[in-house]
């Protein structure tokens, strides 16, 4: 018992750094995922246009979010946005079905509306460099086709929302004396390597008549969030 | 013995400055390549050099000194003596008129190089110095010293492979030949000029391609599918020598389905556009006023 008292009490000494912060206003984050959209379930294994054009890789995905600071007490609350870039290219197809030597492409910005709360009430003020958190998004994904010239053929918007869960690591537990030259340097509070998991459903809320942009599988994402 | 010293102390910085020169700056009418090629170098295309230079001195430049501009087979622009060997011409003098300052144009590139006293060939790559000299107040020479590149090199013609077929274009690709049929030193290729005519037509004066190297493939459009067109494919050195043509080969561009054309063959229902998921858009244009109202009441 006198060992864990002693322990909270020099955890207690390691927070008091936290007067020193600078004023925290939000968010910004860099996040790296695989996609693959799931635009071939439309056909019930009947017909795999998609897989044909592109096979079955998954594609790089990119995204910055900016995220607002709503609430900070247990844990923080933000609103944010965020916007991202994918493309995907294969081969279009001769009128035999063969694969013709002509490109074509699929190419999507990822635009979502954000709300996150994360529990970095622990993290910060207790010691322990974990911060679990959830995310429910708003999603819309900007689309267009390109052919073998780069001339976009087809374009359209898919709307659906998404649901994220993950652990970000507080990278200041490491060094708290830079993390906290950086803070008084550029005013970046704190910040975290996280990995998330994210379910999505773009099919315009289930449109019959719209591309399902969905992932075909859980996306695993990772990143880096600057809380400034 | 001090005195000696702080003597020669002054006048080393004199002396080093006497032997910095300035820059002559080379201009082609023809092109911007900085290079002479093989045709302007014999004439055959016109190609007329301008010079322009500021001679680096710490000294005044009398107003009676005229500009002596060399060209030469060697840095600095030495005359042949009993020590030196060098083919280098005194070109001409232009009067400075007190400034460090000057310029020299209107030498045809095929009359500068041929100019007696020099011995460049067309074929031979090599380095053509210029250089401005006067004489400065101190009684040294000032110099502004430049250079031009003699590209003697003619790339290989190149293998052109038989053309993919593509949606109202042809997908060609080459290699780089490994000889050069018009003489020459065997140059490496900077670029190609790819040319597209109907099958059995002339081919055009200007490229319908041009690509840099290391690339040697490329997609030509803007044809007609179902049509024969011929392909010819040229090598050109970085001064510009053009290699001999390539093999001549033949495609017919033809109808290419894209990803949208196959989605739908395939009976896709999504039609594109932003018609659908109006309740999407709704939402994620009222988010943001939901969040601003919340920060109002705040504030």
């Amino acid at each position: 018992m006198k060992r864990l008292l002693a322990a909270v009490a020099v955890l207690s000494l390691a927070t008091g750094a936290q007067a020193e912060e600078s004023p925290r206003t939000g968010s910004v984050e860099l996040r790296l995922s695989g996609y693959h959209p799931n635009i071939d379930q439309e056909f019930g294994g009947l017909a795999t246009p998609y897989r044909d054009s592109f096979g079955g890789r998954r594609g790089w995905m990119g995204r910055i979010g900016v995220s607002k600071e709503l609430y900070h007490g247990v844990g923080t609350v933000e609103g944010g946005l965020s916007a991202g870039y994918w493309e995907m290219y294969g081969h279009g197809h001769l009128a035999d079905g063969s694969v013709a030597a002509d490109s074509t492409a699929l190419k999507v910005v990822p635009l979502s509306l954000m709300l996150t709360y994360r529990f970095d009430w622990v993290a910060e003020q207790v010691g322990v460099p974990l911060a679990p958190y959830v995310r429910v998004s708003l999603d819309r994904m900007q689309w267009w086709v390109t052919k073998g010239s780069g001339d976009s053929t087809q374009s359209g918007a898919t709307h659906g929302y998404s649901f994220t869960g993950g652990m970000a690591l507080l990278l200041d537990f490491f060094d708290p004396s830079l993390a906290r030259e950086m803070d008084r340097d550029t005013g970046i509070n704190h910040t975290y390597l996280f990995v998330d998991f994210t379910k999505s459903h773009i099919d315009d809320f289930g449109s019959k008549t719209s591309w399902d942009l969905s992932d075909t599988s859980t996306a695993i994402a990772g990143g880096l969030l600057f809380v400034f | 013995m001090v005195q000696r010293l702080a003597a020669l102390l002054l006048l080393l910085p004199s002396l080093a400055l006497a032997d910095t020169a300035g820059t002559v700056t080379v201009s082609e009418s023809n092109d911007s390549d900085n290079q002479i090629s093989i045709a302007e170098c014999n004439g055959s295309t016109a190609d007329t050099l301008s010079f322009s230079w500021t001679v680096s001195t710490s000294s005044t430049i009398p107003s009676g000194n005229s500009f002596e501009f060399r060209v030469s087979d060697t840095s600095g622009c030495p005359l042949s003596s009993t020590t030196t060997t060098a083919n280098t011409a005194s070109i001409t003098t232009i009067a400075s008129n007190g400034s460090a300052s000057g310029t020299y144009s209107g030498q045809a590139v095929s009359s500068l190089l041929h100019h007696s006293g020099l011995t460049f060939s067309c074929s031979v790559p090599a380095t053509v110095f210029v250089c401005a000299l006067i004489t400065d107040g101190a009684g040294a020479t000032a110099s502004a010293v430049g250079t031009i590149a003699l590209d003697a090199a003619i790339p290989p013609a190149p293998v052109v492979n038989t053309p993919s077929p593509g949606d109202n274009a042809l997908n060609v690709s080459w290699t780089n030949g490994t000889t050069v049929a018009d003489g020459g030193t065997v140059g490496t290729a900077a670029s190609y000029e790819v040319f597209v005519a109907p099958h059995g037509a002339a081919f055009p004066a200007n490229p319908s391609v041009t690509v840099t190297s290391p690339s040697t493939s490329v997609r030509v459009g803007g044809l007609t599918n179902g049509a024969l067109y011929d392909v010819v494919v040229y090598a050109l050195s970085t001064g510009g020598n053009v290699s001999a043509a390539s093999n001549i080969v033949s495609g017919t561009p033809i109808q290419v389905d894209d990803f949208w054309k196959s989605y739908k063959d395939a009976g896709g229902k999504e039609t594109g556009g932003c018609s659908h998921g109006s309740a999407g858009a709704i939402a994620l244009v009222l988010a943001p006023l939901l969040l601003l109202a919340r920060k109002r009441r705040r504030s």
